[in-house]
């Protein structure tokens, strides 16, 4: 067969096939086909001049051979930049719809209230506070007596209790379990008490059954303005805003002096509105010094030692944190209700 | 309570704005819920004068009247029986929103146009008295005159919320002390002394078997007394304060109620048989119909007062209707007494009858003042009556109020608040609020508290009043500075935290619902009532119980919640159950889950199980076949962990599943939360990591049915002995292309030794064992999955 030797024009001619088919290359399946056609071990035909080049004549040889080599090294540089071009440009083979939703795994969701429990818990915990909880069915002593509420007292009326039988209840504050508490411990004492209690009333912001955290702090130099100070932190965080604080004039059989505490309302920032009544204040529960016949029945020296006391609900700070209205909806367990809760 | 501001006027200064007194009220001595001002809430309401009167031509219950209201004469219809010519009437004219939110326009009635309203009690937001009479006011008032300034109700009447402790807050006289000390104004007292002479004709005599229950007996005899209305003020001021008018004597008890915190009670002498009372308890199966017409069986040990042949009066409650005044009555006993607050508020709750009086007694009223109670009556009494008589003056004092001193240090104080306050202030209080300064020495005070003030007993009770009264306001906030504590591992929270994390991410909602269950929801679970604790005063039925499980209270959520969602619900509640010995309750907590996901199987469920239990630390559990009666037969599995049930699984039975109104039957498993939190997870010894290759072998057999998984593993484990590292079963087959009656059972086997690379060699006539056993026990069709096995790495 006819060959016809390589020379000058030959290359530039290959030169110029090879620019016009890399352009039109859109693929980086088509650039391994351009790399084979120009240089392919077997039938490349760049590499086919290469290999021509000894059968040129000497003077030829020398300057075709530095063209044709110079060339091949041109064709690689060539080949790669526009391989990484096309790379770059992200070649779909895949039609991914990065907008449609994705399968959604089987997640479940605690009850929010279970989520404050464990937030109320970590505040305490990060206050050096021991966290417990105790029985939810109480003898008269644990939820009555031991915390100064004589027989037959209206501070009884109070809490609408619901009577077991053989003069049992359920616990109407969780502040009984304290006194379970206080028998075991000496002090100085940080508890805090979370739990389910129970009282006989139904409307839009009482259920028969409830949660609330109670707790006591009792130390040799422990006072009301601590108590003030401590429960301002603890709002803040459980809350999480910014909130002024006040105390109120209150009567619980357990404490004294004893007040109620109340936060700004978060929902007006105190200017008045209907969750506060206007007031610019929302109550959050009752605290105090723990009266001296409590700490008298816990056997601590009332004398030595003080005791700040507190006591709030769960469901109040959840109703004002989501802005919910009906507390009711906490039990009723309605998924639609339960599925906004993705904590 | 409602105080009236007027009331209070009588007594001290109002130097406040009302915005400043109803907070300082509320921060520092009771909780005002609400302030009613008339002078708005009657804006277009004016007295008017009826000066004609004519029959309504169409209706024959209804009249037109003309009324002059000052300005203007205008025709009102009007349908009251109590209305006449000349009576001043309140007239709300055109416009006018009345209390109940009712708007009065000119209208046509039956073909007459009315031009306003004349108005009822009730219609001003006051007491209703008699059936839609409407209300007759003072003839000399000036037609015209706003109402509110008529009836001198033009302060505002708050509504506050007495705490138990306070009972001196209940009356007019001491809210008016409160407000005096608060605002730092003079208390004006009202002094009132009843007449030395008396006449001394009417006897009575009073014998008390129990000072305990009637500390103190005082009373008035009154002879030549009209029983008629009360003068308008009187009236009116009632009313103001929620208390509706009957006639002069019941008014007159009541305004001393009201004005000094003292309930009094009238009877008909006439009406008391032998001219004797006597205080004593109640025995069993005494009656008594009270004034409000309800015959009561009283409670053994109620105090009663009886006369020479009956029981008059249920004591410090609710008079008795057979002593009671009438039209007639001409001599009546006025009755200040005291009685047990203890005995009272027994009674009150027994009987479920709550009235004025008992709210005062229960909280306990000032023992000095039963004379200056009765000598106020007797004066205003007089005022209406010139010639009333006053016969005679009954007063036994059984027992006097312990007035025992307190001493306020002032360290004290400040230990207790944080902060100190000046002793020349701490005494300035205590005198403002009643206590007698019995000594005054460096470091404390030592004082007697007032009668009124029932409440303070205790050095602490001092610290509070002090201050409350400079403000808790004031008080700066500090936090404590603490020794720092290790306090133990509250292992059981973390725990329960734990477990609730692993179940949602299990794909479990969590549910709280109320730890209640009905009669019927016990029966539908067949369950015995009489293991379950009852509820003494359930709000309702559903109530009626504490629950014992929690699996129906999921049933009842899933049922709720089907309808709204398409997708499988899944749920856990983690709560106490509760239950009965005959020594004892119990209650312990658990755990249930329940899912209708549509294709849930039973592998599937102890899998989500099994995992639950064993990242809890809870591992080798054995499961066992069981049955209950609420699983369909061969679905459910009773979990063991060394000798302790503690749990089971299953598939809910049809007839629950109807019982409860389920669409898909759904599965459950319940478990003992409270074993499984207490578990206390071993400290985890880390092993090596397997150096040598494995040999693995896959083998399928075709067994019974009934041959269960267990005892094919044990067998594989005996036949193979150490050389085994692991048998894992990934498939189970039963249906078409397996004869009836027969499974299919894939597992992998993992041949390993921690010494030394197994060859071929050793392995091939273990296994080889192996599948003749299982061919020779269960004569199992084996199957080698991977005949020539490759020595691959473990992984």
């Amino acid at each position: 067969m006819y060959t016809h030797l390589p020379d000058k024009q030959t290359l530039e001619n290959l030169q110029a096939a090879f620019i016009q088919t890399l352009d039109a290359a859109q693929t980086p399946e088509a650039i391994t086909q351009i790399r084979n056609d120009f240089l392919g071990r077997k039938d490349g035909k760049l590499t086919k001049i290469l290999r021509q080049l000894k059968t040129l004549p000497e003077a030829e040889r020398k300057a075709i051979g530095m063209q044709a080599n110079a060339m091949k090294k041109t064709f690689e540089d060539a080949l790669q930049e526009k391989l990484d071009q096309l790379g770059k440009k992200t070649v779909q083979k895949v039609w991914i719809d990065v907008t449609a939703p994705g399968k959604k795994p089987n997640i479940g969701r605690l009850h929010p209230i279970s989520s404050m429990i464990q937030h109320i818990r970590r505040i305490f915990e990060q206050l050096n506070f021991d966290i417990t909880n105790g029985p939810e069915i109480e003898d008269d002593y644990y939820n009555f007596s031991a915390l100064n509420f004589q027989k037959e007292h209206p501070a009884r009326d109070m809490h609408e209790t619901f009577f077991l039988p053989r003069k049992h209840v359920l616990r109407t504050h969780t502040t009984a379990t304290d006194i379970h508490y206080l028998e075991t411990r000496k002090p100085p004492i940080r508890m805090v008490t979370i739990g389910k209690t129970y009282r006989r009333d139904a409307d839009l912001t009482h259920t028969p059954m409830f949660h609330q955290f109670d707790g006591l702090m009792i130390d040799e130099h422990i006072s009301m303005a601590h108590l003030k100070g401590l429960l301002h932190i603890v709002m803040e965080r459980l809350l999480e805003a910014r909130l002024e604080v006040r105390f109120r004039i209150s009567y619980f059989p357990f404490v004294e002096p004893g007040a109620e505490f109340d936060v700004t309302c978060t929902l007006c920032r105190g200017e008045g509105c209907v969750t506060c009544k206007g007031t610019g204040w929302l109550e959050m529960g009752g605290c105090g010094m723990l009266h001296p016949n409590v700490l008298k029945n816990a056997k601590i020296d009332s004398e030595k030692y003080q005791a700040l006391a507190f006591g709030f609900g769960i469901e109040r700070p959840l109703m004002i944190k989501h802005k919910v209205s009906d507390l009711r909806i906490f039990f009723e367990n309605d998924i639609r209700f339960l599925k906004q809760f993705d904590l | 309570m409602k105080i009236s501001l007027n009331w209070i006027k009588e007594y001290t200064k109002l130097r406040m704005a009302m915005t400043e007194l109803v907070t300082t009220l509320t921060q520092k001595s009771v909780e005002v819920e609400a302030i009613t001002h008339f002078s708005e809430l009657w804006k277009g309401i004016v007295v008017g004068e009826v000066i004609n009167l004519q029959m309504h031509g169409k209706a024959s219950r209804l009249k037109i009247a003309k009324v002059d209201t000052g300005i203007k004469i205008l025709d009102i219809v009007c349908g009251a029986e109590n209305i006449a010519r000349g009576q001043k009437v309140a007239v709300a004219l055109p416009g006018t929103t009345l209390p109940n939110g009712m708007t009065i326009q000119k209208a046509i009635i039956r073909g007459t146009e009315s031009e306003g309203m004349i108005c009822a009690t009730e219609e001003l937001g006051l007491p209703k008295e008699g059936n839609m009479d409407i209300m007759i006011l003072d003839h000399k008032l000036k037609a015209g005159t706003p109402l509110a300034k008529a009836l001198l109700l033009d302060q505002e009447v708050l509504t506050i919320d007495v705490l138990p402790n306070r009972s001196d807050l209940l009356s007019h006289q001491g809210s008016a002390r409160e407000i005096a000390v608060l605002t730092n104004s003079k208390f004006a007292s009202d002094v009132h002394k009843l007449p030395r002479k008396t006449r001394n004709t009417l006897t009575l005599h009073v014998t008390i078997q129990d000072s305990d229950a009637c500390p103190r007996y005082s009373a008035l005899v009154l002879d030549n007394v009209t029983i008629s209305e009360s003068p308008h003020w009187m009236k009116n001021r009632l009313r103001s304060v929620g208390i509706r008018s009957f006639n002069n004597i019941v008014d007159l008890t009541n305004y001393i109620m009201m004005d000094v915190g003292l309930p009094l009670h009238a009877f008909d002498y006439d009406r008391i048989a032998g001219k004797t009372m006597t205080l004593r308890h109640s025995v069993p199966e005494e009656e008594l119909t009270t004034l409000d017409g309800v015959n009561r069986k009283l409670p053994e040990g109620t105090i009663v007062i009886q006369d020479a042949d009956k029981l008059i009066d249920l004591a410090g409650i609710m008079g008795g209707e057979n002593s009671a005044i009438t039209h007639n009555t001409k001599r009546i006993i006025l009755q200040s007494a005291l009685f047990d607050p203890k005995s009272i508020r027994k009674t009150s709750r027994k009987l479920m009858l709550h009235t004025e009086a008992v709210q005062r007694f229960e909280r306990g009223v000032n023992h000095a003042a039963t004379l200056e109670a009765l000598a106020k009556a007797y004066d205003l009494l007089k005022e209406m009556q010139d010639d009333m008589i006053l016969d005679s003056i009954i007063d036994i004092e059984r027992k006097t109020q312990e007035l025992g001193s307190i001493t306020l240090h002032y360290a004290r104080y400040e230990k207790i608040i944080g902060e100190s306050v000046e002793a020349r202030q701490i005494i300035q209080i205590l005198e403002r609020i009643g206590c007698r300064i019995e000594q005054k020495e460096a470091g404390f005070v030592v004082v007697t508290p007032s009668a009124w003030r029932t409440d303070l007993h205790y050095e602490e009770d001092l610290i509070e009043e002090i201050a409350r009264i400079v403000g808790y306001d004031s008080i700066q906030e500090k936090l404590p500075e603490v020794r720092l504590t290790l306090w133990p591992v509250s292992r059981h929270e973390q725990r329960k935290e734990e477990l609730q994390r692993l179940l949602k991410t299990l794909g479990f909602q969590e549910v709280i619902n109320f730890s209640f269950a009905s009669k019927k929801n016990i029966e539908n679970m067949s369950g015995d009532t009489q293991q379950h604790i009852s509820v003494e005063n359930p709000m309702n039925a559903e109530q009626a119980f504490l629950r014992s499980e929690l699996l129906s209270s999921l049933l009842k959520n899933l049922k709720e919640n089907q309808h709204r969602t398409q997708e499988g619900l899944q749920f856990f509640e983690i709560a106490h159950v509760y239950s009965q010995t005959e020594e004892n309750f119990s209650e312990h907590m658990r755990l249930v889950g329940v899912s209708n996901e549509k294709y849930l199987d039973f592998y599937q469920l102890k899998g989500i199980v099994s995992a639950l239990l064993l990242h809890m630390g809870v591992s080798q559990c054995q499961f066992q076949m069981t049955n209950n009666h609420f699983t369909e037969p061969g679905t459910c599995a009773q979990i063991t962990w060394g000798h302790q049930i503690i749990g089971s699984l299953g598939k809910l039975h049809q007839r629950i599943q109807q019982t409860f109104g389920i669409e898909n039957a759904p599965w459950y498993f319940d478990l003992d939360a409270e074993k499984i939190i207490d578990k206390v997870p071993e400290v985890m010894k880390a092993q090596e990591i397997e150096k040598f290759p494995a040999v693995l072998h896959d083998l399928a057999i075709i067994v019974d049915v009934t041959l269960s998984w267990d005892v094919i593993e044990a067998l594989i484990q005996k036949e193979t002995g150490s050389l085994l590292a692991s048998v894992e079963l990934f498939d189970m087959y039963q249906g078409s292309q397996i004869p009836a009656g027969k499974k299919s059972l894939a597992f992998h086997l993992v041949y390993q030794s921690n010494e030394r690379t197994l060859t071929q060699k050793e392995v091939t006539p273990v296994h080889e064992r192996l599948i003749n056993a299982l061919q020779q026990h269960f004569h199992a069709q084996v199957r080698s999955l991977s005949p020539t096995s490759n020595f691959v790495e473990k992984t």
